[in-house]
């Protein structure tokens, strides 16, 4: 394996064992070696990009080219993250908004050249590195193979839960860990996401977005629901704002609407083209749950 | 070697190429011309889209005044292009990279050495190494060991105070940057500023992300910040983007959709060219920190009212 330091050997054996031998995939076989990175080393293969995994909890990764008798390339990737909630966050972050679901893993997704499953611990992405050749079958076929080697299994993390299912647009659920998994999603909530243990984001058929953020305690909710109100009401390009009963409201420099409403240790938002009343249905309906929520482990 | 460059050497090889001293600020500057033509009669912007994405790369760079104004006979050339990924939509295309080589020699140039720290097997890949073999260009791969690096004050940064850019660039008379532009999940954009990473040391680089993973707000604008600073003192003569095909969720290192606009850019003002490539998915000016900083620099002109665009369709 490449990129192995002695001790992460052990750690890498381990993954390697979730590699599918050629064997098990008809006309294709391994091309090159394995790479294996751990840590802060995932700098060295995702040049750049490394932040969002060390954000949802990486541990380690195992990547490995497979190769068809045709000429067709498969890049195969599986990431051991610190927990399910972590895999499950990481998947939700990678998954596409117009993909196929697939029974795989505790939840897969099929998309134009790739897909992404997680199953415990585990997120599992499998890429065509040559789009135009279709692949969808082999893609399927490696990835039900992995499956097959990983034995642990996870559940969604409490907080998804709080996303009320009915008009709910399923592959637009996000569950975050930290800011940056939130500023890709709403750029606008990006500094009252610091400091948050977890977060949700759901984008729902009424044209409305419900983002919901978890602070370690009351007092941090309370201190970034002062902060959105000065952002809202203060900032330049931000009007209509005002406060009905426990609402914040106000428009953004999109034109966008905006709700806001404290519960606890949370804050949820609903964002986007969508009236007040909706709004707040959705708000009411969101913040009924958060009261019986379990913690996230 | 020693990665410390003694200052009788550094002043002799700044002044060789354009590495001017001005109040202690130091800039590699291989720019042939102002940063705008000052004669209004080429375009600060070439953009041409079609199916043939080395002919999109020819005409675009013809539409900017053709690769002579670039690229002076018996010049020495070196490229990077990017090759962080082999996922689809992540690395330079190869049929944009043919095209560059190929002007290149077109122009008389007497070497095209592709520069890159990353490691042989995205170059091959991706592809990308097997047009250098076709097309008789030099990939030369350079080792991370920071003796291949050169300290250069940023005197204007104000996240990077030193930058370490690869020795071998300082033995080229041009440079030609050719990114692609992408996704990134920190900054949310990638284009030819963030792509100069590439000849800094990944020491270095590493050194624009703060410690211990922070993903912060604070966090992303330090990154951004240190990029515009980068670009203070390298100004490659070209660029050159691809955005024929190119993600668009998940970057910069993918799976993530991808949008196909075909198009290939070419320009001399970075803040420019980002701008025009950031507004293909709909990113503006307010929503990339680094363009906002550059701006402040004094890079570019990142309002695209205020740029001559000459875009085209083959």
């Amino acid at each position: 394996m490449a990129h192995v330091a002695p001790q992460a050997l052990a750690q890498g054996r381990a993954l390697l064992d979730l590699l599918p031998e050629p064997s098990e995939l008809g006309a294709w076989s391994k091309d090159g070696e394995p790479q294996f990175f751990e840590g802060e080393d995932l700098y060295i293969y995702i040049d750049g990009g490394a932040e969002i995994y060390q954000e949802y909890g990486f541990l380690r990764v195992i990547v490995q080219d497979y190769k068809s008798e045709a000429g067709v390339r498969l890049s195969l990737e599986v990431f051991e993250m610190r927990s399910p909630a972590s895999a499950y966050g990481m998947f939700t972050f990678k998954r596409s908004p117009r993909g196929l679901a697939l029974d795989l893993g505790d939840e897969g997704q099929l998309a134009d050249y790739y897909l992404n499953f997680c199953k415990g611990r585990f997120l599992v992405t499998i890429t065509a590195l040559d789009p135009e050749e279709s692949a969808n079958s082999e893609i399927l076929a490696v990835g039900r193979a992995v499956n097959l080697r990983l034995n642990e299994a996870g559940t969604r993390p409490g907080l998804v839960s709080i996303l009320t299912e009915e008009d709910l647009l399923e592959p637009s659920v996000k569950f975050f860990r930290g800011p940056l998994g939130v500023s890709n999603s709403e750029p606008l909530l990006a500094g009252l996401a610091a400091g948050i243990e977890n977060g949700v984001k759901g984008d729902y058929v009424s044209g409305g977005t419900v983002f919901v953020l978890e602070y370690p305690d009351a007092e941090s909710s309370e201190e970034k629901m002062a902060q959105a109100k000065d952002i809202f009401s203060d900032l330049r390009g931000f009007d209509r704002f005002g406060v009905s009963g426990r609402v914040l409201s106000s428009r953004d420099p999109k034109g966008r609407s905006i709700f806001a409403r404290l519960e606890g240790n949370f804050l949820a938002f609903v964002i986007g083209d969508i009236d007040r009343d909706e709004a707040c249905a959705l708000l009411d309906r969101v913040t009924v749950r958060l009261k019986t929520l379990p913690k996230v482990p | 070697m020693s990665p410390q460059i003694e200052r009788r050497e550094f002043l002799k090889r700044g002044l060789k190429f354009g590495l001017l001293a001005a109040g202690g600020s130091a800039f590699l500057s291989f720019s042939r011309g102002a940063l705008f033509d000052q004669s209004k009669s080429l375009p600060d912007i070439a953009a041409v889209s079609g199916d043939d994405y080395e002919k999109n790369a020819f005409r675009a760079v013809e539409l900017l005044g053709g690769i002579e104004r670039f690229v002076p006979k018996n010049s020495r050339v070196a490229i990077l292009a990017n090759v962080q990924s082999s996922h689809p939509g992540t690395f330079t295309s190869p049929a944009v990279l043919r095209a560059a080589i190929r002007l290149c020699r077109q122009a008389g140039a007497k070497e095209v050495d592709l520069l890159s720290w990353q490691v042989l097997k995205n170059w091959e890949s991706t592809g990308l190494a097997r047009v250098a073999a076709e097309e008789g260009a030099t990939l030369k791969l350079i080792e991370r060991d920071e003796a291949n690096f050169r300290p250069v004050p940023v005197a204007a940064g104000k996240s990077l105070s030193e930058a370490r850019i690869l020795n071998i660039l300082f033995d080229h008379d041009v440079f030609i940057n050719m990114p692609i532009t992408k996704d990134h999940a920190g900054n949310r954009f990638t284009g030819t500023m963030k792509n100069l990473m590439g000849i800094n040391s990944p020491a270095s680089n590493r050194n624009f992300h703060q410690p211990n993973w922070q993903t912060d707000r604070t966090a992303i604008a330090f990154l951004d910040q240190a990029i515009a600073d980068l670009n203070t003192v390298v100004k490659p003569s070209l660029n050159l983007v691809d955005a024929t095909e190119f993600i668009i969720t998940n970057g910069p290192f993918g799976p993530g959709e991808l949008l196909k606009p075909k198009k290939v850019v070419a320009g001399v003002d970075r803040v420019a060219v980002d701008a025009y490539c950031a507004s293909l998915w709909g990113l503006g000016v307010g929503d990339i920190i680094m363009l906002q900083r550059a701006a402040e620099h004094g890079l570019g002109q990142p309002d695209l009212k205020k740029v001559q665009i000459k875009e085209m369709s083959l």
